[in-house]
């Protein structure tokens, strides 16, 4: 009965909000532990195991959703290849020795990045092979917020810093909602010793 | 607009909200926890929004929020705010809500009476989100007694709703 006294006295902080997560943590755990139990506490206590059921309901129903981003990212992320190839590759085949390069990041149900360079002229940097490029995820929350992808060339080591910057005119990605589609500007930087660029994308996810 | 960038807009919002509340002739209390619930809505629409237009969203959404305050308890029938009712409230219009044309300002309530109730959305933040209370505050922009008052209210409502649907 003392035990049932602490925990209505707790559950009257609860119900004004005064309480801490840990000691709403606390009378959760007490209410799991205690659920054989419910039938037999006063109708105060019943009505708050009932509160915090139906908390754990809402949770695991928030749980799944949080699973989708991650598959649309990577199915629907194959159309960002295509959209940078068309992006890029018109404009710099015209172009001469002041850009020769063009980056394409594409994006691969493996987790990984590459990044192809291709050229008109000749130059050290156009014999090297595409360069595979593993690729930090970020957070799913990170995915709509302004996030950086930290990826590292697996062949030499060198650095890549990738910028997500979602602009204005995405839908949405509630919490616990899936990512329906997210336009992204994606900034690549490479910093390598022979060859040093940024490229600006448009990321559709 | 990521979390970020809405807290960063989240105190001019609030101070807007609350001044549009009591504009609509609301007391000071109640115009804190009408700009309380705006800030949580737009909170629930944050990545509809954009830098130059929220604070006159606020604006719009604390007017409309306010009006149905009144009106609610004026009678228990639900009465949806007429077009009128947003160009023409009390509120002398401000450079901020020229911003926002009247479809958009259609958009944004049709958008805020979409959503689950601010009950509802501060019992996710809390619970699911499992947030602090004063990162809850920081990122709405308003103060933590404040948000301990949302979390009362809405575990209130979820009590009397269980004890009510118990007594039946």
């Amino acid at each position: 009965m003392n035990e049932y006294d602490n925990i209505s006295r707790l559950i009257d902080r609860f119900l004004e909000g005064e309480t801490t997560l840990s000691e709403e943590r606390a009378l959760e755990t007490f209410f799991v532990t205690h659920a054989d139990q419910t039938s037999e506490m006063p109708d105060q206590l019943q009505i708050v195991a009932e509160m915090f059921r139906e908390i754990r309901a809402m949770r695991q129903c928030a749980r799944p959703t949080r699973k989708r981003p991650k598959i649309v990212w990577w199915t629907v992320a194959a159309a960002c290849i295509a959209a940078c190839l068309l992006t890029f590759w018109p404009r710099q085949n015209v172009q001469t020795d002041e850009h020769p390069k063009v980056l394409v990041l594409t994006v691969t149900r493996s987790d990984t990045a590459a990044i192809t360079q291709q050229s008109d002229t000749i130059s050290p940097i156009a014999t090297l092979a595409p360069t595979q490029l593993s690729m930090k995820k970020p957070k799913k929350k990170a995915v709509t917020t302004h996030s950086q992808i930290e990826a590292t060339d697996e062949t030499s080591g060198s650095a890549m810093l990738c910028t997500l910057n979602p602009q204005d005119n995405m839908i949405p990605m509630q919490n616990d909602a899936p990512i329906r589609a997210v336009m992204m500007e994606c900034e690549l930087t490479i910093l390598e010793e022979e060859y040093q660029s940024s490229k600006h994308v448009t990321i559709e996810i | 607009m990521d979390n970020t960038t809405f807290s960063r807009y989240a105190t001019d919002m609030r101070q807007a909200a609350e001044q549009a509340a009591i504009g609509a002739g609301l007391s000071a209390t109640d115009a804190e926890d009408v700009a309380s619930e705006t800030m949580l809505s737009l909170w629930m629409i944050r990545n509809r929004l954009i830098d130059t237009t929220c604070i006159a969203y606020a604006r719009v959404t604390a007017r409309h929020k306010a009006i149905n305050n009144t009106r609610d308890n004026r009678s228990t029938t639900y009465i949806h705010i007429a077009d009128e009712d947003i160009s023409s409230g009390p509120i002398e219009p401000s450079a901020e809500d020229s911003l926002i044309s009247r479809e958009e300002a259609d958009w944004l309530l049709r958008q805020i009476d979409g959503l689950p109730s601010t009950q509802q959305a501060i019992i996710r933040l809390r619970h699911i989100e499992m947030m602090e209370k004063d990162e809850i505050a920081q990122h709405l922009g308003i103060t933590v007694a404040s948000v301990s008052t949302l979390l009362s209210r809405a575990r209130k409502a979820m009590y009397n709703a269980i004890e009510q649907r118990n007594k039946r």
